[in-house]
């Protein structure tokens, strides 16, 4: 028998993608990461990035986590995951040029990753494929995000959103859901 | 910084086979597979220690989703005991210490060849299917690098005059697995070469199912509860395979997909082919629902067209929850 | 028995092996090692396929496999992939190649001169049956003094660097391109049209018989390019790295490496005056009958209307070894649930046509 066995940080990366697989799967529902907070952040990128991506962070200790891991930074119109640990207007002008992707090859739209916070956003309905029929959805991220984003996603072009929640909870949005703001 | 911190402490492989490189690709191609259903997103697709064509997609997909906490059924055909379908659990198990099992009720992860269980597929289940040919325009359009600029534009007409040359030439479509479906109303995808049985399986599921072809570097998804309507016409529609007569030899059961078996005399007999269900049947356990009742009835009506004049009366008569849009 | 030997799992699985493996005899070091020694273009081939520099390795793949080529060639591919990738080394520079035979064939004679190397290119194929009395000894050249030769095997100038001088063919292009940023095929799906770096990568891990497939049906006049062999060469290369702290170059080992490069005849150049054109192989390991395919394959892959089975997406696709050998072997797994399914629609249509048959029939007995 070969040996065989799983470090602790293989086994985290392990969890971080299931859940972000199964959130992806399934718009809006809540899934549980082993860390929180900026940490969450942290760990979604240890389990995805590696030298053959570049991402795009205006924080700087996510950003020499993430270089740690040989991922090459970028600006946001270059980048594969942008990693944004605050949620506010200022981020509008990065979020803007984030690829979408092209209709040859839409996979090269980028994914947001955000740290919400627990005050109330905006009000969300969302439908497609993944929800059996529409769900609400009330995140800490305020109507101009979801505006912004409709305004950029145009199935099978934008990018997908993964929302972590400070408490370790990971939603995603990818493109494909229909966004209503309330 | 030295070169020995680069690399990883000794060890024969990496947990489940593929280094981290491997699973950070698998991941991050997954993750827009699903973001965008039916749509081919290119991988790399390592080498495995399995010959190219015997399940490499697949078993890429498995071993980037497996845990120690998983529990893995393959199935080739619908067997479980198929000698690819033995080979492939024994690495998956060797090389993540997952739990196995044949039972369906009990898999967390199904990575199949040329199947959809019978049993209804719950939502912590993932599917993985094995794809020889992930493209669907391939029949009309050799080259891949066309045929991506037709799924860019959406360009699926030709899909349709295939189908129309069939009916004019022969009456029926001749396409038998692998019958080309259109996801979330946008990508024309194969769903593998799956019996046409099995296609309606993945319409509006409940699980997530991955796809993946290792030799073409290809892998697609079709999340839950996602639209997945066949290539069809309203006025000629699509239709599973006709075995309505037919009857598994060792239990009677009917309207499960079936194998036939040839006999020396030139008679044949029928087999279910989803062998773990025969054998809850054959032993009088209990079985999970399934996809199509006892009478042959797919679980979403109205998804399949009526088939005989009583049931095109009924649905003449009651209309359908789901109908056939226009 | 044929039916239930398809299935019976792990047991059926493991005795079938065991049936392989006695047919092979036992495994030990001294075969690897008499095999490393014997074969070393066998190991070339293998090591090329497979993608990895290795010669004990592709060594006990032959001795594991009993010779099955695409099996070894497999065995060192899945290999391969578990290796973590810790540095890149310096691209090859062709001014420093330790070249053991260089020979052209556009030119009588060339700059730095006809090198014939280690080969049986004008040697009479002659099975040597002593070999099977007695040892018969390698024949051992004259020694090469510095007094009674001139060749300096790392300064041997490349024929194509004579032609551009002649302004006969664009100047070799610069690539800045630094070594991470490289396309590489092993870590991105080959997408068509490919990157340069990829196709030439492809082309590297070919299947010898494929390309030499493909290759020959282009010289026997299939969308033909006329090509000349420009220059074949052998030689053997430092791989080279930069320490991550010092940045010191160093040679991290040594490998056979072999290039071949073939002229089309001229065609308009991108100054819209006629010029020569460029076909080029590479591969780790010395195989020279792949390489001058594979250029040649180049060169047709660049033609504006090359012929269908000379276009990079049907090279590139039909050519690799893993894929190729494993989806032809596939077709052995059962496919009972898709026949099944087929023979469901030929049974409709000849009910169709069998429905038909009456209807006319039927008509022609009212007529």
């Amino acid at each position: 028998m070969p040996t065989i066995f799983l470090s602790p940080q293989e086994s985290q990366d392990h969890t971080v993608f299931r859940s972000l697989l199964r959130a992806m799967s399934r718009p809006g529902e809540a899934n549980p990461l082993p860390l929180g907070a900026k940490a969450a952040l942290q760990a979604i990128g240890q389990a995805l990035l590696d030298l053959e991506t570049r991402f795009y962070t205006p924080d700087p200790h996510l950003q020499q986590q993430f270089l740690r891991l040989g991922s090459r930074a970028s600006g946001p119109a270059e980048a594969d995951f942008l990693f944004f640990p605050e949620a506010d207007e200022r981020i509008w002008a990065d979020l803007v040029q984030a690829p979408i992707g092209s209709l040859l090859h839409p996979e090269t739209g980028a994914t947001v990753v955000v740290l919400t916070r627990p005050s109330p956003g905006a009000r969300l309905r969302l439908s497609g494929p993944g929800l059996a029929a529409p769900a609400p959805l009330e995140t800490g991220l305020p109507e101009g995000f979801w505006r912004l984003r409709n305004e950029r996603v145009s199935f099978p072009l934008g990018w997908d959103v993964l929302l972590v929640e400070p408490q370790g909870v990971c939603r995603a949005v990818p493109r494909s859901t229909t966004v209503e703001v309330a | 910084m030295r070169l020995a911190e680069l690399a990883h402490p000794r060890q024969d492989y990496a947990y489940a086979f593929l280094d981290a490189f491997a699973k950070r690709e698998l991941r991050r191609r997954l993750l827009k597979a699903v973001a965008i259903p039916g749509y081919q997103v290119p991988y790399a697709s390592r080498e495995v220690p399995l010959a190219r064509g015997w399940g490499t997609g697949g078993l890429q997909v498995t071993l980037a989703l497996v845990g120690p906490e998983d529990v893995v059924k393959v199935i080739d055909q619908g067997d479980d005991q198929s000698v690819n379908a033995a080979n492939l659990r024994r690495f998956i198990a060797r090389m993540s210490g997952a739990r196995t099992t044949t039972d369906t009720a009990l898999a967390t992860l199904i990575q199949s060849r040329h199947r959809i269980p019978e049993e209804m597929l719950g939502p912590v289940q993932i599917l993985v299917l094995q794809v020889p040919y992930p493209e669907p325009l391939a029949r009309v359009e050799p080259s891949f690098a066309r045929a991506r600029e037709l799924h860019a534009d959406a360009e699926y007409g030709q899909v349709w005059l295939g189908l129309y040359e069939d009916l004019v030439r022969y009456r029926t479509p001749t396409q038998g697995a692998d019958y080309p479906v259109l996801v979330h109303g946008r990508y024309l995808m194969a769903p593998s070469p799956i019996p046409r049985w099995d296609n309606p399986k993945l319409h509006q599921a409940q699980h997530l199912t991955l796809l993946s072809a290792g030799r073409e570097k290809r892998v697609y998804a079709v999340p839950p509860f996602t639209e997945v309507r066949p290539v069809e016409f309203s006025d000629v529609p699509f239709e599973v395979e006709d075995q309505r007569g037919w009857a598994d030899w060792q239990t009677g059961v009917r309207h499960k997909f079936m194998t036939e078996l040839p006999q020396a005399d030139g008679d044949c007999r029928y087999e279910l082919s989803d062998r773990d269900y025969a054998r809850k049947r054959a032993a009088g356990l209990p079985t999970q629902p399934t996809y199509y009742n006892e009478e042959g009835r797919f679980y979403h009506p109205g998804y399949l067209a009526p088939r005989t004049p009583a049931e095109r009366l009924e649905r003449l008569l009651h209309g359908s929850p789901d109908d056939l849009p226009a | 028995m044929a039916y239930v030997a398809a299935r019976g799992g792990e047991a059926a699985i493991e005795r079938a092996e065991a049936l392989y493996r006695r047919l092979l005899g036992p495994l030990d070091p001294g075969l690897v090692k008499g095999l490393e020694q014997a074969l070393p273009h066998l190991l070339d081939r293998v090591m090329s396929e497979g993608s990895l520099y290795a010669p004990e390795l592709a060594a006990l793949a032959l001795a594991q496999t009993g010779g099955d080529l695409y099996e070894a060639v497999l065995l060192l591919r899945a290999y391969r992939t578990t290796l973590p990738r810790l540095a890149y080394a310096l691209p090859i520079e062709p001014e420093v190649l330790f070249t053991v035979r260089r020979v052209s064939a556009a030119f009588k004679d060339i700059p730095g001169g006809q090198i014939l190397g280690p080969t049986l290119d004008y040697s009479h194929r002659l099975l040597r049956l002593g070999g099977l009395q007695s040892d018969v000894p390698p024949t051992v050249p004259e020694p090469v003094s510095a007094e009674n030769c001139d060749f300096e095997p790392q300064q041997v100038p490349f024929v194509a660097d004579w032609h551009r001088q002649n302004g006969l063919m664009p100047p070799r292009p610069t690539d800045p391109t630094p070594g991470p940023a490289i396309p590489d095929l092993t870590r991105e799906p080959l997408l068509f049209p490919a990157p340069r770096a990829q196709r030439l990568q492809a082309l590297s891990r070919a299947d010898t018989g494929g390309v030499l497939a493909l290759g020959y049906a282009n010289m026997r006049g299939y969308g033909a390019i006329h090509p000349t062999v420009n220059e074949v060469r052998l030689a053997y290369a430092e791989v080279r790295l930069q320490h991550p702290a010092t940045g010191a170059v160093f040679s991290a080992g040594r490998v056979r490496y072999a290039q071949a490069e073939v002229l089309t005849k001229f065609r308009p150049g991108p100054d819209g005056k006629p010029t020569l054109e460029l076909g080029f192989a590479a591969s780790l390991g010395w195989n020279e009958v792949k390489l001058i395919a594979a250029a040649m394959l180049d060169a047709a892959m660049d033609l504006p209307e090359p012929h269908p089975a000379h276009t990079e997406e049907f090279v590139l696709s039909h050519t690799e070894p893993v894929e190729a050998s494993g989806f032809c072997i596939h077709y052995k797994l059962p496919h009972y649930v898709t026949f099944g399914s087929d023979l469901d629609a030929l049974r409709k249509a000849r009910a169709q046509a069998v429905a038909e048959q009456e209807a006319s029939r039927s008509a022609e007995v009212t007529e």
